[in-house]
C-alpha cells in the first residue's frame, strides 16, 4: 500500500518536474504571490480572479499553476498581514498580532521568513499525510452509496455555516442564498428550466467563477470605496537582517511542528474554517512559549505556529476535496469549479481514473511550496512595492481582472450582468456581517447535494428513512447535528462561565 | 474590520436586517412558485424536479422568519456606508460596461469602467483616468487574446490590432 503510494507520487513527480509544468508552477507561485499580497484579497478571491488565466492549458498543467496559485496567495497573504496591519481575511489575522509587531520593532525579515519556512515545514509534512491518508479515505468513500453522500453534504453545509461566521443564523442565510441560486438553469434528469423565469440567457445557470468573482471582488471593491477616502494604511519598512537568528530558529521548529499537527487534522475533518486552528495554534503557544511576556510586542512562535496551521489546514482541506469531491473552504469551492472546467468530478473514482492528474497535484504542491521558499524571500522588496499600490489603481484593476474573469466562461453583457448583481449581494452581505464562503460554497454544493438525494430517493421508491438507512448515514447524521448545536451550547457554557473560556 | 458597529433597535426592529427577512421570505415565495409549475415525471415515486428547490424553499422560509424575529433583538450589525458617494462611480462603471460591451468591444467598454470605478477612489481628471484604463484593458486583452487564445468581444479598437 505505501509502496504503492511512494511511486504514484514519485510518477507524478515526474509530471511535475518537466520542464513545461516547472514553468507553470512557477508562473503559479508569481501570480499567487502578486495578487495575494494585494491588501484585502484572500486565497479564496486569487484562486476565483486567477481562475480564467489556466482555461486554456492542458488538465495537468492547470492543476499544477492551480497549486502554484494555491501556496503562492497564502504566502502573499501572510507579507500583507506583517507588514501591513490590516489582514485580508479570517485566517491571517492571528500573523498579524505578533508579525506586524515584529515588523514595528524592526523585525519584518524574520517574521517573514518563518512564515515562509513554517509554511514550506507545515505544506510539506500535511502534502506527505495527505499523500499517506487519502488512498485509505478513498477506500472508505468508496463504500459511499448517494444516501451516504447526501448526509455527507448536509455535514459540510452544516460546517460551513456554523464555523465561518459569529452567528449560525448568518451562516445558513448566506448558504441557503447559494443553494437557491445553485437551483438556476436546466434541472438535468428532467430537462426543465428551473428558476429562470422565462430568460433564456439564465439556462445554463449560474457559473461559479462568476458568482465568486463577483460576491469577493466586486463586493469588496463597492465596500471599500464606500469606506471614508482619507483612510491611509501604513506599509512599515523593512528594517534590519532579512535572516532568523540561531535563537529564532530554535524558537520557530516546535511551533512549526506543533502548528502542522494541529492545522492539518481540522483542515482535513469537515470541521473547518480555516481561522480556527490559527487561534488555537496561537493559544498553544502562548502557553508553551518560554517568553509569554512577549507576546503582544512581537514574539516570533505567534507568527511561526499560526502561519505553520494555516498551511498545514490548507493541505488538510484538500483531501476531503480530492477523495470525497467535498469542498470545505471558499478557496477548495474554487478548485473544484477548476477541476470542473475540465469535466473532473473530484471524488474516489478520481484517484482510480485519474490518478495521474491528483498524483501530479500532490507533487506539485511540493514544488510549489519549495519554490515559494526559494523565491519569495528575496522578491520581498518586490511584494512590499505591491502593497503600496495606491487604491485608486488597485481596485480598478481588481474589477478589470473581475471582468476578465467572468468573460473567461462567457464573454457576454449578460453574464456582467451577473457579475454587477451578485456583487451588490456581496456588498449588502458585507455591510450586514454575512460570511460570503458559505453562499459559494452553496453554489457548488447544491447540485451534487440534489443529484445524490434524487439517487437516494429513486433507490428507496420515495420513501425519505433510505437515507438513514445505513450505519455509516447515522454517524455522519450525528455529527451534522452536534455541530449544528455545537455554537449554541458554547454559548450557554459560556455565558455560565463568563469570558473565562478566552485563553 | 474594526468599524464594526453594533446596533440594538429594541421594538421599532433593524430595518436592514427586516429586509433581509423579507428577501429570504420573497425567495421562498418564487421558489415555491416555480417549482409548483415543474412537471412531475411519469416515473413518479415522491421525487422529481420540485422536490429539492420546495426542501431549499422550506429552509429560506424558516431563516425568513428567524431573520425577522432577529431583527428586534440586540445582534444586529450594519457598518454604514460613511462615503456613499463614491458608488454610482464603480456601479456607473460596471454599468457603461456591460452597454458599450457589444458595440465598443472589450477594450474601450473596460477602460471606461476602469476610468469611472477608479474616480471613486481619488478625485483625478478623466484626461488622466481614461487613458490610464484603456492602456491598463489594452495590456490585459493582448495577453488573454494572444497568450491565452481567450476570444473577448471585439470593437473598432481591437480591429486595429
Amino acid at each position: 500500500m505505501t509502496f504503492e503510494t511512494f511511486s504514484l507520487l514519485f510518477n507524478g513527480l515526474h509530471t511535475a518536474l518537466q520542464p513545461m509544468n516547472l514553468l507553470f508552477a512557477f508562473i503559479g507561485v508569481m501570480l499567487g504571490t502578486a495578487i495575494g499580497v494585494l491588501p484585502g484579497i484572500g486565497p479564496a478571491m486569487t484562486v476565483a480572479l486567477l481562475l480564467p488565466v489556466t482555461f486554456k492549458l492542458d488538465p495537468a498543467g492547470s492543476l499544477i499553476m492551480f497549486a502554484g496559485i494555491y501556496y503562492g496567495s497564502m504566502y502573499g497573504g501572510s507579507t500583507t498581514s506583517i507588514l501591513l496591519n490590516t489582514p485580508g481575511e479570517g485566517c491571517s489575522v492571528v500573523t498579524a498580532l505578533e508579525g506586524n509587531q515584529m515588523a514595528r520593532r524592526g523585525r519584518g525579515g524574520p517574521a517573514l521568513a518563518t512564515a515562509a519556512i513554517g509554511s514550506f515545514v507545515a505544506g510539506s509534512i500535511a502534502t506527505a499525510a495527505l499523500a499517506l491518508l487519502a488512498p485509505y479515505l478513498v477506500k472508505i468513500a468508496l463504500a459511499f452509496g448517494p444516501s451516504e453522500y447526501f448526509i455527507l453534504m448536509v455535514v459540510a453545509f452544516t460546517t460551513v455555516s456554523s464555523a465561518l461566521g459569529e452567528s449560525q443564523l448568518r451562516g445558513f442565510v448566506s448558504l441557503f442564498i447559494g443553494l437557491a441560486l445553485g437551483l438556476i438553469g436546466i434541472d438535468l434528469l428532467s430537462g426543465q428550466p428551473r428558476m429562470t423565469f422565462g430568460s433564456l440567457d439564465l439556462m445554463n445557470g449560474i457559473s461559479v467563477t462568476t458568482l465568486a468573482v463577483g460576491i469577493f471582488a466586486v463586493g469588496e471593491t463597492l465596500f471599500m470605496a464606500t469606506r471614508s477616502l482619507d483612510f491611509h494604511e501604513e506599509v512599515t519598512a523593512i528594517k534590519g537582517s532579512l535572516w532568523m537568528t540561531r535563537e529564532d530558529w530554535k524558537r520557530s521548529i516546535f511551533p512549526w511542528l506543533r502548528g502542522t499537527v494541529i492545522g492539518f487534522p481540522i483542515g482535513a475533518l469537515p470541521a473547518g474554517g480555516a481561522e480556527i486552528p490559527t487561534f488555537i495554534s496561537y493559544a498553544v503557544e502562548k502557553r508553551f512559549s518560554k517568553h509569554p511576556e512577549e507576546f503582544g510586542t512581537g514574539a516570533i512562535e505567534g507568527v511561526a505556529g499560526p502561519e505553520a496551521a494555516n498551511n498545514a489546514s490548507a493541505a488538510g482541506t484538500l483531501m476531503p476535496l480530492l477523495t470525497l469531491g467535498l469542498p470545505t473552504s471558499a478557496t477548495a469551492a474554487m478548485m473544484l469549479a477548476g477541476f470542473q472546467q475540465y469535466g473532473i468530478y473530484p471524488g474516489p473514482l478520481l484517484f482510480a481514473n485519474h490518478g495521474d492528474l491528483v498524483w501530479g497535484l500532490i507533487a506539485s504542491l511540493f514544488i510549489a511550496n519549495m519554490m515559494l521558499i526559494v523565491l519569495n524571500l528575496p522578491l520581498v522588496g518586490l511584494w512590499v512595492r505591491l502593497l503600496t499600490v495606491p487604491r485608486h489603481w488597485l481596485y480598478p484593476g481588481i474589477l478589470l481582472f473581475a471582468v476578465l474573469g467572468t468573460m473567461g466562461s462567457n464573454p457576454s453583457p449578460v453574464e456582467l450582468t451577473i457579475l454587477l448583481v451578485v456583487g451588490v449581494l456581496g456588498f449588502v452581505m458585507r455591510l450586514l456581517d454575512y460570511p460570503i464562503a458559505p453562499v459559494v460554497i452553496g453554489l457548488i454544493l447544491g447540485p451534487l447535494a440534489e443529484q445524490q438525494l434524487r439517487r437516494a430517493l429513486a433507490i428507496g421508491q420515495g420513501d425519505p428513512m433510505i437515507l438513514i438507512s445505513s450505519p455509516i448515514s447515522i454517524i455522519l447524521l450525528t455529527i451534522a447535528v452536534l455541530i449544528g448545536i455545537w455554537p449554541i451550547a458554547a454559548r450557554l457554557v459560556s455565558r455560565r462561565y463568563g469570558r473565562a473560556l478566552e485563553a | 474590520m474594526s468599524e464594526h458597529g453594533f446596533s440594538g433597535h429594541g421594538r421599532r426592529g433593524d430595518v436592514p436586517t427586516l429586509l433581509i427577512g423579507a428577501f429570504l421570505l420573497l425567495l421562498a415565495g418564487l421558489t415555491v412558485y416555480d417549482a409548483s409549475h415543474l412537471r412531475q415525471p411519469m416515473t413518479d415515486v415522491g421525487v422529481g424536479p420540485s422536490t429539492f428547490p420546495m426542501l431549499i424553499a422550506a429552509g429560506l422560509a424558516v431563516l425568513g422568519l428567524l431573520t425577522l424575529k432577529s431583527a428586534f433583538g440586540h445582534h444586529t450589525v450594519n457598518l454604514g456606508v460613511p462615503n456613499a458617494g463614491a458608488l454610482p462611480w464603480i456601479l456607473g462603471g460596471l454599468v457603461a460596461n456591460i452597454v458599450l460591451l457589444d458595440t465598443a468591444g472589450f477594450t474601450l467598454a473596460t477602460g471606461v469602467m476602469f476610468a469611472l470605478s477608479a474616480r471613486a477612489f481619488a478625485r483625478k481628471s478623466f484626461l488622466v483616468l481614461l487613458p490610464a484604463g484603456i492602456l491598463a484593458a489594452l495590456a490585459a486583452y493582448i495577453g488573454f487574446r494572444f497568450g491565452l487564445q481567450l476570444s473577448l468581444p471585439e470593437g473598432p479598437l481591437e480591429a486595429l490590432l
